[in-house]
């Protein structure tokens, strides 16, 4: 798989590698119109869904095995932990153990998740539990991630000569004060980072020649959220701010939710959350970490809209995500392997 | 002083290392813990958390 370069875009080869192998594996498989791989096994419940991405983000890097390190662009994010749901899917079914696995190996996820879209919209199943592999090392798994709101400020005023800046407002100028005022409107410190609600302008363009008082100004701001907030509660209170300012008083202030994604938490005490901490427990020894990360993935989008179940596992370490040594230690590929065998093991027994 | 990656093997080089300091493999990235082991130091992955904020 690392072999086969799979930039974002360029998933053709890999699917069709992954369709051939995972027929040979036993699976019943399909590509879908957009390129996603959706393999089928076993019957009746629990349903499981294992998820992961084909795509990578750009840059070649030569594939090659240093003593326990396996090189390559995609070694963990996230073509490991693609293979090891793929390969502990297939030893579930050679044993001729239960339940059914739907393994979705999507397109587009570096992009703008064109594939779990897709999947979501057409996919009719229903699931029980449902994993997606990305990078946590095989002793973490990942129970909650933070959701988004996407907000765009576009501040306009009179624009003018700059030689007599007293005389206008200055958008730019304003755009500073009406970011503080968001940023007091909606940020929110909690008792972790988690849980906290937060701030962080990341684009800013304004004005358009060097001797004209800037009459536009907009601010692009990525405010991330925890699961019990929804992203329109982020549009509402930039909205009274905004209203708070007046055309009238010479400064129009404007916001759009440009992109919006629900958080999600799975309990501690879930039952796919017990499986996951008991087979680290048993394969590798040691307690397993509960992550909740501050970002957001694939994963949110589905958990939206299907309410099922659902961590996210894979090894690898994810600093390494898009690293130009991105690389995965074998010891722990085979090691998660096993975990996901485990937890298979433990879903597909239990009544 | 001259490490051994337990990882890939990369040679890495480090002064004053004291037990329990952390280094990163210049190769393949990997944190490594320095431990003494009699009156030598040698290196192990490290199990300490790093932030992880998500995909």
């Amino acid at each position: 798989m690392l072999k086969i370069y799979s930039p974002t875009g360029q998933e053709e080869k890999l699917a069709s590698f992954l369709a051939e192998t995972l027929k040979k594996l036993g699976f019943s498989v399909e590509i879908d119109e957009v390129g996603n791989v959706i393999a089928r096994a076993g019957r009746g419940h629990p349903r499981i869904l294992f998820c992961g991405h084909m795509d990578t983000v750009e840059g070649v890097i030569p594939v090659e095995r240093r003593r326990n390190v396996l090189f390559g662009r995609g070694a963990v994010d996230a073509k490991g932990p693609l293979a090891a749901m793929i390969v502990a899917a297939a030893r579930h079914f050679a044993e001729r153990r239960g339940g059914s696995i739907t393994l979705a190996a999507v397109v587009d996820e570096e992009g703008r998740s064109k594939g779990i879209k897709h999947f979501l919209a057409h996919c009719k199943e229903t699931f029980d539990y449902a994993v997606f592999g990305e990078p946590g090392r095989a002793y973490g798994v990942s129970i909650a991630y933070r959701g988004r709101a996407l907000l765009k400020l576009t501040i306009r005023t009179e624009e003018g000569h700059s030689a007599a800046p007293h005389l206008f407002k200055n958008a730019i100028e304003h755009a500073y004060k009406v970011l503080e005022d968001v940023k007091e409107a909606v940020e929110a410190k909690a008792e972790d980072y988690f849980h906290s609600t937060s701030v962080c302008p990341t684009i800013i363009k304004g004005g358009k020649a060097d001797n004209v008082v800037p009459g536009e100004c907009q601010v692009i701001i990525d405010v991330r959220i925890p699961p019990n907030m929804e992203p329109h509660q982020i549009l509402k209170k930039a909205k009274r701010v905004a209203e708070s300012y007046s055309a009238e008083e010479g400064i129009e202030v404007q916001v759009k939710l440009l992109d919006s994604i629900k958080g999600f938490e799975v309990s501690e005490k879930a039952p796919l959350v017990e499986a996951f901490k008991k087979a680290i427990r048993k394969i590798a020894g040691r307690e397993p970490i509960l992550r909740r990360k501050t970002a957001s993935c694939d994963a949110n989008l589905f958990v939206a809209e299907r309410k099922t179940p659902t961590v996210v596992y894979g090894p690898g370490n994810s600093k390494l995500d898009h690293a130009p040594n991105e690389n995965i230690s074998i010891p722990e590929y085979l090691q998660a392997i096993k975990v996901l065998e485990e937890v298979l093991q433990e879903l597909t027994s239990t009544p | 002083m001259k490490f051994t990656c337990p990882e890939c093997g990369a040679e890495i080089e480090a002064e004053d290392v004291i037990e329990g300091e952390i280094l990163t493999c210049p190769d393949c990235g990997v944190e490594l813990e320095v431990v003494l082991e009699g009156d030598s130091y040698s290196l192990k992955p490290a199990e300490k958390e790093a932030e992880d904020w998500g995909e």
